[in-house]
């Protein structure tokens, strides 16, 4: 018998099916009308630039090119028509066009201006019309670049500084978006999903920004052309290289250094790019050196190192081909004392064949093929006695997505994106198979996505996917919609509700991703699904200028984990292997830019809440019961906070300059404060004494504030006539704040102690990069 | 008036996080129950205390122990009828409970399978109520071969066990190893090489926590592990491989498994999750999972098989 929740889905699919509908019966009586579509570039580059803005002068009419570049503008008057195309970092482009029915191609170059010499910024605003969907923030690679960060630029970190999204402490960089957990953000690296950004353990992201080209944020309430996870999205795509020159880069840093390679390539008259973009990290010095010491615990050998290539084709003017693939790898050796020794390897492997075919006059379709491998293998092996794992996440898919743009008023978008998800986890001890689990899924995802306009002033986004996980046969309907009215092209309201369905779930530690594991539903383990509703306001008060707020509630049902006591999985049921719970979310962001001048800079400030719940099931005895009424309540996790301020300011100083400072004032994380202790006299099983905390419910406490300043200034110039360099002197948190991370309790002292775990202390930094 | 409209969702937003509030209640005692029954052995004497505040001097043996109770164990039929009921008595040794036997009589002994309830009431506190079926009894058949040399090839000590039983799920084991001849004083030249360079990496101004070291590696136990992950032999008998890992200092020892009730399944695993890591975020700390109503501790059962074996140096 079908759930409610299923029930809902389907009365509120019949709605968004009707509206579906709406927009192609207009379309179809809409009269001969005239089309513009083509390709938005780099002037310097020949890269394709994703999101840029086209919009008919003197009307708040436009569009925006799609993730290939790709701009089609439907339902135009014959006639004389001025288009203004504009890209935040390029000059604006004006093209006067004496259009006749049918349709034009018009490919644009725009050139970029992002600093001047004086290191001021002269050209980022952009139309309301750009920032469109809710929730959406495309995030400035330029800027993460700047932004002040421990031995690394990493893209991750940057992205925390966002309203709505929280880290959990300074040894991590994983995002926790809008009250969910990490493995509620979809990650996808040119269309293919990746299962664990991390380098070092969790301590910086994956990406190297020196092969991105852009990344997008759907923090909430995403649209229908993407499913999969519970909360949000990180859309990255690497670039395609230099489609002009050839182009080389090195970076030195002081964990890691860089090495990029582009330039154009001509197949037999094919022409297109490359690109080759691969870092390593340069520790081995630094760990001679403390092995020399009386430190124990210094691994004999640790490295990572990732690389990103990409050749990207176009056919003909119509058809594109792009091949990229990312791996990635960390290793450590650590010897532990004597006779004991922990080796891990873990990394991921993607690879993605895009083909773009601009299928008519306003049809465009985008089909990729991707394959993802995550996988970690450690090895331990103590006092003679071996322990290993083998764990792999592989999953191979096809996608394929059309948009259709047959009116100013209506457009759409069709896709499909099936494959095969294979999780292995397979451990042994002493030699002998400890657990074993092999579970494979096959994976079907489709969706409809309409923009209707029915007025010049509203917008009306509805979609709906359809999505079936084999592991367990669930289908489930996740209708979306989103309805906005702009004011003029200074402000938008908006309103947005998602329905989302998560098939997958990440069993993890805040401080260390180099064991996380993925896991399924299965039979009598459901999907995990989340309603959301976001409001939210964009405001351009004035030229450069932009003010955001947001409102958004989700609830989050059916959330599965791993018994976090489990000691042994053997021979247990699958399904009894998790603990299944509920929770919500609501919050309150806010987002002040300043996008031009000699300063520009953002304001944040968030309102957020999130709470947990997991009740007893099968063997899992629950968690926060109240101990009178045997209640199960929920409770903040630890990444709950209520307040968060972020500031990012750059200051162009002048003679190629800038100074960047990021600060960050956040209310302390969630604990659980111990109350009262017990112990047992006896323990018929060792000598260690069983000892007990209790406290009536968990996580009540809050650790003091968290604030930190970090400071960075960046030069940029010649570097002895032969390269352009850029050189970064940073220091973090630059007045030494002891962040607390947790609290650990003595035993050994009586009464017990209280000790804190600190966070970063000072940090200075230093990197320097050269472009040749 | 839209964006007035707005505002005043976000004022509402703002009033309603400031309301989702949540407290912790106020410290109070609870009483902590400390039984744990062992298949075939006398029934065993009962422990109570209370909680101390978490700021409060604690020793096991200066906890506030309780002496007031009135303590009766009970032994179920399948139906939940009393077959046997034992009552207990506070004894010299404050907060301990023996049984209260007849002149003449024996202890009863704790029989395999059967069910036990265990009531506890004690002034000015609610009721406190356990329950516990004990596992089933089971034998070494096969003891390790003696002596052994450490990481010997082909040495690895193995003991074979006939199975033992608990009802609706496999049965869980703990290994426990006792070094018999370290028992009364550690020797640190004794210490297999592992814990030998564990040993030595504590300062050595940190007297105490060597000693400590030295005490907890006579007695040590593996965690909790399930059936499922040992061979079955043909004749229905598990072969149980010991890790070298498992022994810290070389000669004799005596080996137990043990097969545990639910109540110390819960009790244990959510115990050490207080004290090591796991996938829950530093500083969570959620309670030990407890059978006990009205109260805390365990009252838990076991069944064991004791083997020995000789661990000689390479």
């Amino acid at each position: 018998m079908p759930d409610s929740s299923w029930r809902s889905s389907c009365r509120f699919a019949f709605v968004v099916l009707l509206c579906l509908l709406a927009g192609p019966l207009h379309a179809q009586t809409a009269p001969e009308r005239a089309t513009v579509n083509g390709y938005v570039r780099d002037a310097q580059t020949g890269e394709t630039l994703i999101q840029a803005t086209i919009t008919i002068a003197g009307t708040t009419r436009g569009t925006t090119t799609n993730t290939s570049g790709f701009y089609t503008l439907s339902g135009l008057t014959p006639g004389e028509v001025t288009l203004r195309f504009s890209f935040i970092g390029y000059a604006d482009q004006e093209r006067t066009l004496d259009l006749a029915p049918g349709t034009l191609r018009l490919d644009v170059d725009l050139e970029s201006t992002l600093l001047d010499a004086e290191g001021v910024t002269v050209e980022a605003d952009q139309p309301i019309e750009e920032e469109r969907a809710v929730g959406v923030t495309q995030v400035s690679i330029d800027l993460v670049e700047r932004i002040p960060s421990a031995f690394e630029n990493d893209l991750f970190r940057s992205i925390q500084l966002l309203p709505g999204v929280k880290s959990a402490n300074d040894f991590s960089s994983k995002l926790y978006i809008r009250g969910g957990a990490p493995d509620q953000t979809l990650i996808l690296l040119d269309n293919t999903t990746v299962y664990n950004p991390t380098h070092f353990f969790g301590f910086f992201s994956i990406f190297n920004t020196d092969a991105i080209k852009d990344v997008r944020l759907y923090k909430g309430g995403y649209p229908a052309t993407y499913g999969g996870r519970l909360g949000s999205v990180i859309d990255i795509y690497n670039r395609e290289g230099n489609r002009n020159e050839f182009d080389a880069s090195l970076g030195i840093g002081l964990l890691a250094s860089r090495v990029g390679l582009e330039g154009p390539v001509n197949i037999g008259g094919v022409r297109g790019s490359w690109l080759v973009a691969a870092r390593r990290s340069t520790l081995e010095p630094v760990l001679a050196a403390l092995r020399e010491t009386d430190i124990t615990g210094i691994p004999d050998s640790y490295y990572f190192y990732d690389v990103n290539a990409r050749l990207a084709l176009d056919l003909s003017t119509r058809d594109k081909l792009s091949i990229s693939t990312y791996l990635g790898q960390d290793r450590v050796d650590v010897p532990i004392f004597d006779d004991a020794r922990f080796i891990l390897d873990y990394g991921n492997r993607t690879f993605s064949l895009g083909y773009t075919r601009i299928l008519s006059d306003n049809v465009f379709v985008n089909t990729s093929a991707t394959a993802s491998q995550y996988f970690n293998f450690p090895v331990g092996e103590f006092a003679g006695t071996e322990f290993t794992r083998d764990n792999t996440a592989t999953d191979f898919s096809l996608r394929a997505d059309v948009e259709w743009l047959p009116s100013a008023r209506f457009e759409a978008q069709v896709g499909v994106w099936g494959g095969h998800l294979d999780l292995l986890l397979e451990d042994t001890f002493d030699q002998q198979e400890s657990f074993t689990s092999k579970i494979g899924s096959n994976y079907l995802q489709s969706y409809v996505q309409t923009v209707y306009r029915p007025f010049a002033d509203w917008i009306l986004t509805t979609g709906l996917r359809l999505s079936y996980h084999g592991s367990g046969e669930y289908v489930r309907l996740e209708p979306r919609a989103q309805l906005e009215r702009t004011f003029g092209d200074r402000a938008v309201i908006q309103f947005a509700y998602g329905r989302y369905t998560q098939f997958l779930s990440l069993v993890s530690n805040e401080s260390f991703s180099g064991f996380d594991v993925w896991v399924m539903t299965d039979t009598g383990l459901g999907p995990q699904s989340s309603d959301q509703v976001v409001l939210g306001l964009k405001t351009k008060p004035a030229r450069g200028y932009a003010l955001d707020v947001e409102l958004y509630y989700r609830t989050m049902d059916n959330l599965f984990e791993l018994i976090p006591f489990l000691q042994d999985a053997t021979g247990l049921p699958y399904e009894d292997l998790f603990r299944v719970g509920d929770g919500y979310a609501y919050g309150l962001e806010m987002l002040a830019e300043k996008q031009v001048g000699r300063i520009t800079g953002l304001l944040s400030y968030t309102l957020a809440t999130t709470r947990r719940r997991f009740p007893a099931r099968g063997n899992y005895p629950g968690v926060n019961q109240d101990f009178d009424t045997g209640e199960f309540l929920f409770y903040p996790p630890k990444y709950d906070r209520l307040h968060d301020f972020t500031a990012v300011v750059e200051v162009g100083l002048g003679r190629k300059w800038t100074f960047t400072l990021a600060g960050v004032y956040q209310t302390g994380q969630a604990y659980t404060l111990p109350q009262g202790r017990y112990g047992l006299r006896g323990n018929p099983f060792g000598n260690t004494d069983l000892n007990g905390l209790y406290s009536a419910f968990l996580n009540t406490e809050r650790l003091p504030a968290y604030h930190r300043v970090d400071v960075g200034f960046t030069k940029e110039g010649r570097f002895f006539g032969f390269a352009d360099y850029e050189l970064t002197l940073q220091v973090l948190n630059v007045y030494n704040r002891r962040n607390i991370w947790f609290y650990q309790y003595d035993f050994g002292s009586n009464p017990i102690e209280q000790s804190a775990v600190e966070q970063l202390p000072i940090l200075p930094n230093i990197a320097l990069k050269l472009d040749f | 008036m839209r964006f007035s409209l707005l505002a005043l969702l976000a004022v509402a937003l703002g009033s309603l996080a400031s309301c989702d509030t949540y407290d912790n209640d106020p410290y109070r005692d609870l009483i902590v129950v400390e039984a744990v029954m062992q298949a075939l052995e006398p029934v065993p004497p009962v422990f109570l205390s209370t909680t101390i505040p978490i700021d409060q001097e604690f020793t096991p043996q200066t906890a506030r122990r309780v002496n007031d109770a009135t303590v009766v164990l009970q032994r179920l039929d399948e139906a939940g009828g009393v077959l046997e009921e034992v009552p207990y008595e506070n004894t010299a040794e404050v907060g301990r409970y023996d049984p209260v036997i007849g002149v003449g009589f024996p202890t009863p002994r704790v029989v395999p399978l059967a069910r036990y309830r265990l009531l506890v009431d004690v002034p000015s506190f609610d009721p406190v109520r356990a329950e516990t079926i004990v596992p089933d009894t089971f034998t070494t058949v096969i003891p390790p071969i003696s002596p052994a040399t450490y990481q010997g090839e082909g040495e690895q000590p193995t003991v074979t066990v006939t199975p033992s039983a608990f009802p609706g799920r496999q049965t869980v084991y703990i290994f426990s190893i006792l070094a018999v001849d370290q028992e009364d004083d550690p020797d640190p030249t004794m210490l297999t090489p592992f814990a030998r360079s564990i040993y030595d990496n504590f300062d050595e101004d940190d007297e105490d926590d060597r000693r400590d070291f030295l005490q907890e590696s006579v007695f040590g136990s593996s965690p909790l592990l399930n059936e499922a992950g040992y061979t079955v032999n043909p004749d229905g008998t598990r072969a149980v491989p010991v890790p070298w890992v498992a022994f810290s200092y070389y000669g004799f020892h005596e080996l137990s498994a043990s097969a545990v009730d639910d109540a110390l399944l819960l009790f244990l695993s959510t115990q050490a999750a207080q004290f090591t890591p796991t996938t829950l975020s530093p500083g969570e700390i959620p309670n030990i999972t407890t059978n006990v109503q009205g109260g805390l501790g365990v009252f838990g059962s076991y069944a064991r098989s004791t083997t020995t074996v000789t661990i000689t140096p390479d």
